[in-house]
């Protein structure tokens, strides 16, 4: 279970940045890794956009690239 | 031809080559919009119905620079036409003002008139397509002009303005070769405009009693209208141009001189290559703090592009050299030039790309973005991780932490983040990229030293500001950093660092054991102590096997190296010697010593550097093994900024190694106590 709630307000913080992010995989449906867990599709690290997220902030994040290593634990 | 003595301020850069002709004219950026592009503008000489261009056949010619300032000091001699010039270029520190004043001394029994004679081959903005040259009366000047890029000439003599006689005409086009040609029987035809691809020629004529000398001055002035290049020009007829070399020279001479170094314990040609190297990186920086590689565009023979690019390690390597010299002015600007960079496009992400322009656009790249159908970041990370470390560097040194705070929010986290988490999960290593020569991809130990630099810099600042939760992140992955560094590139078998390695599929990693100067970095970014056996079975390695066995000697770059080679003798030449290169040993003995004595092992390297420097003090990037001769672009900023780093580090380590045995205090002040 994921530390950080998967809710309609994290979502729109999120696509401001995953959405603008190097490495977004942009599968149809896919955002809030932090919260939701890896994206389905192949990746590979790119840069990570994580960091300047409000949310990663708010719950006190300390990893990146959510969506290839999965859910912030 | 390499180039040398440029003189310039932070908009207007003028470069020479070995015949003491201009080949480069930059303006308004320092690297950018190169008016000459290589092309010779001929500086001419008429007596006795006897005509020559100054150069180094038939002439004895000297290029040196005025004693601790900006301003050359150029001598030319020729027995057959009777003649010799003393000449000092300088560009205004403030204005875009270029002068060149030249005392003429008739060597002969008799008075004689000589015609001195100024060619310009302009290309203005970078192409001859559309270029107007034209002689104005009202400045009694000539003029070339395209869209908003104008150059005025002209000059004095006896107090008097003007010129004697001039011409414009037509150039490589149709065989036209331009109006140089006209000036060889020592009268111009006096054309008084052309357009396209066009050049001019002016000239002065003097009439020297025998054995005497006189000044004549000739100037050039850059602006963006008619206007601006008129008010320069009137400023210097107003103040006459005397005020602008004077006060030049007093302006440099303070610059370099501003700290009041302790440099006594230096050999004098140690001391005197120090500041010249100071002044002559100032040439190579831009008003909007953009560290230029160099600006020789003879470099475009060999490689269809130029080093006149911001290359992100060169910055950073030459902005803790400014910052240790005392600079912290320069480098503030250097900071935010990269925070502008960080700040917007796809390096927001955090990663700064191969190389920007001077006016902070992205340069020119042969980095792919995709390869074998993947996404391949085309960076040289060390490029980021260096710009923290230094400026980790100029903070820790000046404090300044309103400026500090503002790079920190804006610059450190971003790149920190990337830093910290584009590695490979399962080893820690940084994830692979292009090596710190811009030519292997893999994962090297230059680079990897230099994220672990990058990170304890990230942590440092993080931990200053009370930032807890990235401190501890920057650390976690640093030590994980510093461990694969280790593991993956330390090999015990052959017992040094290896180049690079390189992920195999299955896991296992391709190794590259060609022996480069690079491996020195473990120690000088602080991953392992310059004692270690490690750092010391690679420095060793280092210097057996690169150390150039011919009388020229020096540190090649690696074996095999084909970049500019000169010879096939890959056993006593792996490369041709560069300067870093060998610098990079000197800062090793500086690192690892304990005693005065074993401080004193650099002292040969930095004689060698001096005496591999052209006679004005301009280094090279490298030097040719059997010859001497400079190799590849000069003068280069990096090869410079090492000097300087190295000098400075040698007289940090002198005061704590040179105490006295009884209280153990320091016999030797680095700074002089005011």
């Amino acid at each position: 279970m994921s530390k950080v709630e998967d809710n309609y307000e994290n979502e729109t913080i999120c696509i401001k940045f995953c959405g603008a992010c190097p490495t977004y995989p942009g599968v149809k449906g896919e955002l809030l890794f932090c919260a939701r867990g890896r994206s389905v599709a192949p990746k590979q690290k790119a840069g990570c956009n994580c960091g300047l997220c409000d949310i990663w902030n708010k719950y006190e994040l300390t990893d990146f690239y959510y969506c290839i290593e999965g859910e912030a634990k | 031809m390499p180039r040398d003595i440029p003189v310039g301020n932070d908009s207007f850069l003028i470069t020479f080559d070995h015949d003491y002709c201009i080949r480069d004219i930059y303006y308004p950026h320092v690297g950018k919009e190169n008016h000459a592009g290589g092309h010779k503008f001929r500086f001419g000489i008429w007596a006795d119905g006897r005509f020559d261009w100054i150069k180094r056949e038939g002439w004895h010619l000297n290029l040196e620079y005025v004693h601790e300032s900006l301003i050359t000091s150029v001598t030319a001699r020729n027995e057959i036409l009777g003649v010799s010039l003393h000449c000092n270029d300088v560009v205004d520190y403030r204005e875009n003002i270029y002068i060149r004043r030249i005392i003429i001394k008739n060597l002969a029994d008799s008075e004689r008139e000589f015609r001195l004679f100024f060619h310009h081959d302009f290309h203005i903005l970078e192409t001859p397509i559309g270029d107007t040259a034209y002689y104005d009366p009202d400045e009694k000047a000539i003029i070339h002009y395209k869209g908003s890029r104008y150059f005025l000439m002209s000059g004095m003599k006896n107090g008097i303005r003007g010129v004697d006689q001039y011409s414009t005409g037509i150039k490589e086009f149709r065989k036209l070769e331009g109006t140089w040609r006209d000036a060889e029987d020592g009268k111009l035809e006096g054309n008084s405009i052309s357009q396209g691809s066009v050049d001019s020629t002016l000239s002065f004529s003097i009439f020297i009693p025998p054995h005497e000398e006189k000044t004549l001055y000739y100037w050039m002035t850059a602006g963006k209208d008619y206007a601006e290049v008129s008010r320069l020009h009137k400023l210097i007829l107003g103040h006459g141009p005397e005020y602008f070399i004077r006060r030049t020279e007093n302006y440099w001479k303070a610059w370099v001189n501003k700290e009041e170094f302790n440099l006594a314990n230096l050999p004098q040609e140690v001391m005197e290559l120090y500041k010249k190297s100071l002044l002559i990186l100032a040439t190579n920086i831009n008003k909007n703090g953009a560290i230029i590689a160099a600006n020789d565009s003879d470099i475009q023979h060999f490689a269809r592009d130029t080093y006149s690019y911001m290359w992100p390690r060169d910055g950073a390597l030459a902005a803790y050299a400014l910052d240790k010299a005392g600079y912290h002015g320069i480098t503030r600007q250097f900071f935010d030039f990269c925070l502008d960079i960080i700040s917007r496009g796809k390096e927001s992400v955090g990663y700064f790309l191969h190389k920007y322009n001077p006016d902070g656009s992205l340069g020119s790249s042969w980095h792919p973005w995709i390869s074998n159908n993947e996404k391949h970041l085309p960076i040289q990370e060390d490029g980021t991780s260096l710009i923290l470390w230094s400026l980790w560097f100029h903070f820790d040194k000046f404090r300044d932490i309103e400026f500090a705070i503002r790079q920190y929010e804006n610059m450190v986290i971003r790149c920190g983040d990337f830093l910290a988490s584009y590695r490979d999960t399962r080893t820690g290593l940084p994830l692979p990229c292009y090596d710190l020569w811009e030519e292997k991809w893999g994962i090297h130990t230059f680079t990897v030293a230099s994220v672990y630099a990058g990170l304890k810099a990230a942590e440092n600042f993080s931990q200053f500001f009370g930032d807890t939760r990235r401190t501890k992140i920057y650390r976690k992955a640093s030590e994980e950093v510093r461990a694969a560094l280790d593991k993956y590139l330390y090999n015990k078998e052959h017992k040094r660092f290896l180049k690079t390695i390189l992920p195999r599929d299955e896991g296992s990693f391709e190794i590259d054991l060609t022996i480069d100067a690079s491996i020195y970095a473990p120690f000088y970014f602080g991953v392992f102590e310059p004692k270690d056996e490690r750092v010391v079975n690679t420095m060793n390695a280092v210097k057996e096997r690169l150390w150039v066995k011919t009388e020229v000697g020096g540190i090649a770059r690696y074996e095999g190296d084909i970049y500019h080679r000169s010879t096939d003798n890959i056993e006593e030449v792996p490369g041709n010697p560069w300067f870093i290169c060998t610098l990079w040993l000197a800062q090793w003995y500086i690192a690892k010593a304990e005693k005065i004595e074993e401080l004193k092992e650099s002292l040969p390297i930095l004689g060698w550097v001096t005496s591999r420097a052209l006679p004005s003090g301009v280094l090279a990037e490298q030097v040719h093994p059997l010859t001497n001769q400079p190799l590849s672009v000069s003068p280069l900023t990096w090869s410079h900024a090492a000097f300087v780093a190295t000098v400075l580090e040698y007289l940090t380590k002198l005061e704590r190694v040179y105490i006295c045995p009884a209280c153990e205090h320091p016999l030797y002040r680095h700074e002089r106590i005011k």
